[in-house]
């Protein structure tokens, strides 16, 4: 007589019941705490509690050393002192290197400070070592004290069925949260996800939706008033074509049972490895492609291609995104530095509306270099996918938001 | 309902092992015992992310990995459940 699966196993479950002492489930202190943030009812709150503060933290650190400290050591002291040593002012090596400045009547007007130079030694630097090392290492900071207490695989837990909608599963927020920091780890962390299709799905939203440290430590410092409409756009988009990508993407998105392990005191020695081995990840990794893409962006403004691009591309830029045809360049150029890109867009006048547009273009417009690399080293197939959907993302939602800006009557 | 089915079925509803064990009212050891067992047998399937690919720490050495174990159900699992 053969049986089938099903009646092997009952008989199986039989015999263990009749055999085996099963203990009862005890639940403690410290499961009653751990529930709390993964039931709907308290851990949305506390969620919304922790990344509140997680941002406001981040802000002011960022924004307490990037203006309080390097904005001075740099414009006054690095710029003026590279200034007065670098030699061959107004020539197209001090303009790459140092400091682009502008011609009035013939005359070469230097930059007052790093930002506006757009040089390899102080754009590049600055923003690099100015802006981007305090924003990731406070973020890096608080992201391993989150983790090492385990308050990240209840956050995941928590927003599991929500990011079912989008064919994820909710251990898709550790590359979403990385990406915040440098898209590069994000990147590679989406190998986390068990099937092709969720990786895809998430190494598309990262690289379309997810700005990088880099990127938010330069807004918090050029817009920081429009920060929550950027980041409110950045979110919805997030959403909308991960339900669209879920629903057109063959394959599957894997349901799954996560073994949360209890609340602990977080160790020193651990966060500080992993604050410093994401910290020189960053500095190994996306610091060269900082300096490389200064480098050429200031070459190709000298050759004056991105300015041809721009006047080619601008009635899409007019017509299409309701943002000024200034603005092409830096969106041009945001390929190679999103950072500068958005600093160069704060330089540009233009309504509240209209940054807010541009610097969103910014953010889902192509993934940076280092990004670039990273997501071919995972498959050249899902890269040039990535892009297809990334260029149709850009199109839509560039449209939609200048839609939604002209029936608010503020486009 | 066998043991095995509620576990898999448990699956589908995004649980923690802890809440799952309190559903079926059995000690958490048991539940990752019987777990294991689905994982050997291939209903399950356990991705760690306690591995240096997937981290973003750059340890490489794998001293700061996580203990979280994540199980996701396998074609052979959803075949198993209704």
């Amino acid at each position: 007589m053969t049986l089938d699966a099903a009646t092997r196993w009952d008989i199986i479950d039989k015999i263990s019941k009749e055999t085996i002492a099963f203990g009862k489930y005890r639940h403690t202190l410290t499961d009653a705490i751990g529930e709390l943030t993964v039931k709907p009812g308290t851990g949305i709150p506390i969620a919304i509690a922790i990344l509140y503060g997680f941002w406001s933290i981040f802000g002011s650190f960022a924004g307490f050393f990037t203006d309080g400290f390097f904005v001075r050591i740099f414009d006054e002291y690095w710029l003026v002192w590279l200034q007065g040593v670098f030699p061959g002012q107004g020539g197209w090596l001090y303009a790459i290197m140092v400091d682009a400045g502008g011609i009035q009547s013939g005359q070469f007007i230097p930059s007052d400070n790093c930002l506006e130079a757009f040089g390899v030694l102080t754009s590049g630097i600055f923003v690099a070592i100015g802006v981007v090392l305090p924003a990731i290492l406070i973020f890096y900071f608080m992201l391993a004290l989150l983790e090492d207490i385990g308050y990240m695989p209840r956050l995941a837990v928590l927003i599991d069925t929500l990011l079912h909608k989008i064919g994820l599963h909710g251990y898709a927020i550790v590359p979403t949260i990385l990406s915040l920091g440098c898209n590069v780890p994000g990147v590679t962390a989406t190998r986390i996800l068990e099937t092709k299709k969720q990786r895809f799905i998430m190494m598309t939203l990262l690289a379309i939706f997810i700005p990088c440290g880099a990127q938010i430590g330069i807004m918090e410092d050029v817009v920081p008033g429009l920060m929550g409409w950027i980041m409110l756009y950045l979110l919805i988009g997030y959403f909308i074509f991960g339900f669209v990508l879920n629903k057109i993407v063959p394959g599957e998105a894997p349901e799954f049972l996560i073994d949360v392990p209890p609340y602990r005191k977080p160790l020193v020695s651990n966060i500080f490895k992993k604050v410093w081995g994401r910290l020189v990840g960053f500095f190994k990794v996306a610091l060269p492609f900082v300096l490389l893409g200064c480098a050429i962006v200031g070459i190709l403004y000298m050759l004056e291609v991105i300015d041809w691009l721009a006047v080619v591309l601008s009635p899409i830029f007019i017509g299409w995104f309701g943002v000024p045809a200034e603005t092409a360049g830096p969106l041009i150029a945001a390929f190679l530095r999103k950072d500068l890109a958005v600093a160069q867009l704060s330089t540009i006048e233009m309504t509240e509306y209209q940054m807010i547009t541009a610097v969103v273009l910014v953010s889902i417009y192509f993934p940076c270099v280092a990004t670039f690399a990273m997501m071919l080293k995972e498959g050249w197939k899902e890269l040039l996918a990535a892009l297809a959907v990334l260029a149709v993302v850009v199109f839509l939602y560039g449209g939609l938001i200048h839609v939604i800006g002209i029936l608010l009557g503020v486009a | 309902m066998t043991a095995m089915k509620h576990v898999l079925s448990g699956i589908r509803n995004g649980n923690t092992v802890n809440t799952l064990a309190r559903e079926m009212d059995v000690n958490t050891s048991t539940l990752l015992a019987l777990i294991d067992f689905l994982v050997h047998e291939g209903y399950l399937e356990q991705t760690s992310i306690n591995n240096c690919t997937g981290c973003g720490s750059n340890c490489h050495d794998g001293s700061c990995k996580s203990e979280t174990k994540i199980y996701a159900l396998t074609s052979k699992g959803l075949q198993y459940i209704p």
